[in-house]
């Protein structure tokens, strides 16, 4: 019997072609998918729930929720977007089903706040910066270390590409809220990146 | 390396934000934040850098753990052999 990985996944380049094997239940087919999809839908899945285990799980519920649904669907969207889209819905029903409540916020007297350290200026555009494999895995697991209000804002915005209603809408939370648990991710991962982008191990 | 001096609400909003992370400000204050960081330019430069960061990184794509490839595989092939159903 031929592993997963040497099998002729070209047989299955074509989107329509796809669909007709997937339908058909064909291991290739399925294997194909995997290769072509399961990736990314695993990063999401792992960084909305923040677990690896969590992450299994919703890849499976989610791909065996496709797979029984693959009949019905239309194309109205691609592929890949519809996957992403019952991915995505499998991880935050995980999410509501676990989530402690969000913790009130006591205000403090004035004058008590600790005050912030200064914004230090990355040198030059972080866009110049190569993603080297050190950085990559330095944010990953900064995102990974984040709250998980904060985390579940990052992903949905900044790296799924959500606009700020959709990503609102998800998380059932108002567009302030969404804006302000963004902000607080973002300069989270300031801090965390700043010696890495800087080159200064003093950081923020 | 250079820094930046904030504005004294600037300041404030920064070290109400930087407060215990998992806690969620009531509406009014949500309010007042989302309007600083749409008219602040030290708050939105903070936050450019770092989706600038961002849309590269979302470009990566770490590999499916291989076990979990074999365990989805068989999730969705019901136990099918390698040319079944074909
Ligand atoms: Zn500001």
């Amino acid at each position: 019997m031929l592993k997963p990985w040497e099998t002729d996944l070209a047989v299955y380049s074509d989107e329509g072609e796809l669909l007709t094997g997937l339908r058909r239940r064909d291991r290739l087919a399925c294997t194909c998918l995997l290769k072509r999809f399961a990736p990314r839908l695993y990063r999401l899945a792992l960084q909305l729930t923040g677990s690896a285990d969590d992450a299994e799980d919703v890849l499976q519920e989610g791909l065996i929720q496709a797979c029984s649904k693959i009949d019905t669907f239309e194309g109205r969207s691609s592929l890949g977007s519809w996957l992403h889209r019952i991915v995505l819905n499998a991880a935050l029903m995980r999410l509501r089903r676990k989530s402690p409540p969000v913790v009130p916020w006591v205000e403090e007297p004035e004058g008590e706040t600790v005050a912030p350290p200064l914004l230090i200026d990355w040198t030059g555009d972080p866009g110049d910066h190569v993603l080297s494999q050190e950085l990559q895995a330095v944010l990953d697991r900064a995102i990974l270390a984040l709250p998980e209000t904060l985390r579940t804002a990052l992903v949905l915005r900044d790296i799924e590409g959500l606009s700020t209603e959709e990503a609102a809408t998800a998380l059932r939370i108002s567009e302030a809220a969404l804006k302000v648990r963004l902000h607080r991710a973002r300069l989270a991962l300031r801090a965390t990146l700043a010696p890495y982008v800087t080159g200064d191990q003093a950081g923020g | 390396m250079q820094t930046t001096v904030l504005s004294p609400e600037c300041e404030h909003i920064r070290a109400l934000l930087l407060r215990s992370p998992d806690t969620e400000p009531d509406a009014s204050l949500l309010q007042r934040i989302a309007e600083h960081l749409a008219t602040c330019p030290h708050c939105q430069a903070a936050e450019a850098d770092v989706t600038t960061l961002m849309a590269q990184y979302r470009l990566h794509e770490p590999p499916l753990p291989a076990h979990l490839e074999a365990r989805l595989l068989d999730c969705m092939c019901g136990g099918q052999k390698h040319g079944e159903g074909q």
